[in-house]
């Protein structure tokens, strides 16, 4: 392993999540050891102490619920080069981030006895407290396109990813289209490409958890569900999981 | 009050402590992780997108989540589940025992059994450990993505059965390598793994666990010390939630006393259901006999070479069946909502894990609640925790790291706390 001190420095961190976007780094498994070999990692908050060296680039992972996490967030926008959300709850705020206006009633009602003495605000992206430089998706990510991303980065350069829909992916491999030959509200034709359609593949529509690409044409989509028969509120309740903020 | 975060668990917790001279006064465990309030987050959903909501509960733990989702719904609505989903949903929770334990046992808590600080110190002077723990951690996500879609909130149980088939080529693989594995493990368990010092300090002092028909994770019955059985339906007849004074914490009590669910209880209760080379280890390792709360990672280690020859046994089986892959492969029963409720409970790696669900008539949820093992063992984390600082403050002046081994022996997830949070 190369352990010379001129390596980038990489810091990775976890805000409130699963924390399935720094395990799946850690499923990388080799690929874990070749990334170790040119970056070195300052910092892990689930798992190790700080080093207290300053990161070149930091991977956030979760969503903003917390004062504490807003200001650790501002603090670490002041050290570190590159800011880069991973995971749909740092990109968005994710699939807990719903039910805006109903939060302090549900708190109480989870949390009878200690529920009003509750910090937590809603949930929030990383976009929200500091500028991020990148958006890495999904839920999880995909550790191919981080790594594809962290090529880009490393090299100062700012990552060119799929900007088309995940149908395209869907072709690729040959799959049946859910949406059309099976009638199931598939997701893929407004939803970013990158995960190899990986719903789809196992016979799930997609659920968009990767967002929107540029362009894309929801209002086209709402009325091929309509004409399906998919009622208004489920036509929400579609968008309303992942792909749309 | 003393507060000492703990290192090398799923998630962020601490232990609180009010020592005085060299009395406890109080312990309590604080988990971190700020609520998300997936209860809530659910009501008003229709069924088919409660499994991935809640799965993204825990990471770790998310085939667990997404599969006793799926079984609960199945509940309510009176589904019968084909018997060639059930042996694929099987495989997935073995893969994810695999996984969880094989970073659990080798990456987390073998270092504390060596007498190392941390996992690097530990792979730099006995890498055998470490490489041992990635090959089935590595072996459990290959299955739970062969499987299940994904390594993590995987995609194919849903409800009525299974989405797809996987691939034959992908089991034959991972067939011929558990079988490999499960010797190796073996032996290394059949090894000398020094026992921890404060070891014959703790014990457990009820368990609980499924019962199933072999030893496995899934079951209709909830056993109670290997006596009493429990019907899933009635959980919450039989185990209450109430906060403890002085901790504002929710507990989960049986009987009003603390219980502890997990691989050892699982043992205690079932082990002696296991055959082959996990039955033989049991006997060795002395595991029906022995109540200490530590031995809890060494059961998981016999459940590392259980679940990787049913992955062999089950493997082969499916692949014999030739059953369709991919979209092709759907499993599934009919499907009709009906107003109702309906309960599951699975043993996830870490154990006990129960999903409640209230439909309407069109299989909108009403109401929900999940009970996850780690919220089940808080009681009994804080009274072992009581009876280790007792018995050692009075030889030691830091107590802290003892402490942090106990609460890693329990395994908990702490990202798992649904409702147990406080802040």
């Amino acid at each position: 392993m190369n352990t010379s001190n001129d390596r980038p420095k990489l810091g990775l961190y976890s805000l409130t999540s699963c924390s399935g976007d720094i395990l799946e780094i850690t499923n990388l498994e080799e690929d874990l050891l070749r990334l170790l070999d040119v970056v070195e990692v300052v910092d892990l908050n689930v798992a190790m102490p700080s080093t207290g060296k300053s990161p070149d680039i930091a991977l956030v992972e979760g969503a903003v619920t917390q004062p504490d996490e807003a200001r650790f967030l501002r603090r670490l926008r002041k050290k570190a080069k590159h800011i880069v959300s991973i995971g749909t709850c740092a990109c968005t705020g994710g699939v807990v981030a719903r039910g805006t206006k109903k939060r302090k009633e549900w708190l109480r009602e989870v949390y009878p006895e200690t529920g009003e003495g509750f910090t937590s605000t809603f949930p929030r992206p990383v976009s929200d407290v500091v500028p991020v430089d990148f958006s890495v998706p999904g839920c999880p990510i995909e550790r191919g396109y981080l790594l594809h991303c962290l090529g880009y980065l490393l090299k100062g350069v700012t990552p060119e990813v799929p900007n088309y829909p995940l149908c395209m992916e869907c072709k690729m491999k040959g799959n049946e289209c859910l949406l059309r030959y099976r009638g199931l509200p598939c997701l893929g034709p407004v939803t970013r490409a990158g995960c190899g359609a990986r719903q789809p593949s196992v016979g799930r529509p997609c659920d968009g958890c990767f967002g929107p690409y540029e362009d894309a044409n929801k209002e086209a989509l709402v009325e091929i569900f309509r004409r399906m028969g998919l009622g208004e509120d489920e036509i929400r309740m579609r968008f309303d999981l992942f792909w749309e903020r | 009050m003393k507060k000492t975060l703990i290192s090398r668990v799923e998630g962020h917790g601490s232990i609180g402590l009010r020592i005085k001279g060299r009395r406890v006064e109080s312990v309590e465990l604080d988990i971190l992780t700020p609520p998300r309030l997936f209860e809530k987050l659910i009501v008003g959903r229709h069924f088919s997108d409660v499994p991935t909501v809640v799965s993204r509960i825990c990471s770790i733990c998310s085939a667990s989540h997404r599969v006793v989702s799926v079984m609960a719904i199945e509940d309510a609505f009176g589904v019968k589940v084909p018997q060639e989903a059930v042996l694929l949903r099987e495989l997935l929770l073995h893969a994810e025992t695999l996984e969880s334990h094989g970073l659990h046992l080798f990456l987390l808590a073998l270092p504390d059994y060596y007498g190392y600080a941390s996992l690097t110190a530990m792979a730099a002077e006995r890498p055998e450990a470490a490489t041992l723990g990635f090959k089935v951690k590595g072996l459990g996500n290959r299955l739970q993505e062969c499987v299940g879609g994904r390594a993590i909130h995987q995609i194919t149980p849903v409800v009525g059965g299974m989405s797809a088939g996987p691939s034959r080529e992908g089991l034959n693989r991972i067939r011929h390598e558990a079988e490999a594995l499960s010797a190796e493990v073996a032996q290394f368990l059949s090894s000398d793994i020094p026992e921890i010092e404060y070891a014959r300090l703790v014990e457990v002092k009820k368990s609980v666990s499924l019962s199933a028909k072999g030893y496995g994770y899934i079951g209709s019955h909830i056993v109670i010390d290997g006596k009493e059985k429990v019907k899933t339906g009635d959980f919450y007849r039989r185990f209450h939630e109430s906060a403890l004074p002085p901790s504002y914490t929710k507990h989960t009590l049986c009987d009003g006393e603390p219980f502890m669910v997990g691989a050892l209880p699982r043992v205690l209760n079932s082990g002696g259901k296991l055959r082959g080379r996990a039955g033989a280890l049991v006997k060795r390792l002395g595991l029906r006999e022995d109540r200490s709360t530590f031995m809890n990672n060494i059961a998981q280690g016999v459940e590392i070479v259980f679940s990787l020859d049913r992955v062999a046994e089950i493997s082969g089986r499916l692949i014999e069946l030739g059953l369709p892959e991919g979209q092709d492969g759907a499993i599934t029963a009919r499907v009709r909502p009906v107003a109702g409720r309906g309960t599951a409970a699975i043993e996830a790696p870490r154990g006990l894990l129960v999903h409640t669900y209230t439909f309407d008539e069109k299989g909108y949820v009403m109401d929900g609640d999940i009970t996850t093992p780690t919220a089940m063992n808080l009681a009994d984390m804080e009274r072992t925790l009581r009876s280790m600082a007792e018995a050692l403050i009075k030889e030691r002046s830091d107590i802290r790291p003892a402490l942090e081994t106990l609460v890693r022996a329990y395994d908990p997830c702490i990202s798992c706390s649904v409702h147990i949070v406080r802040l």
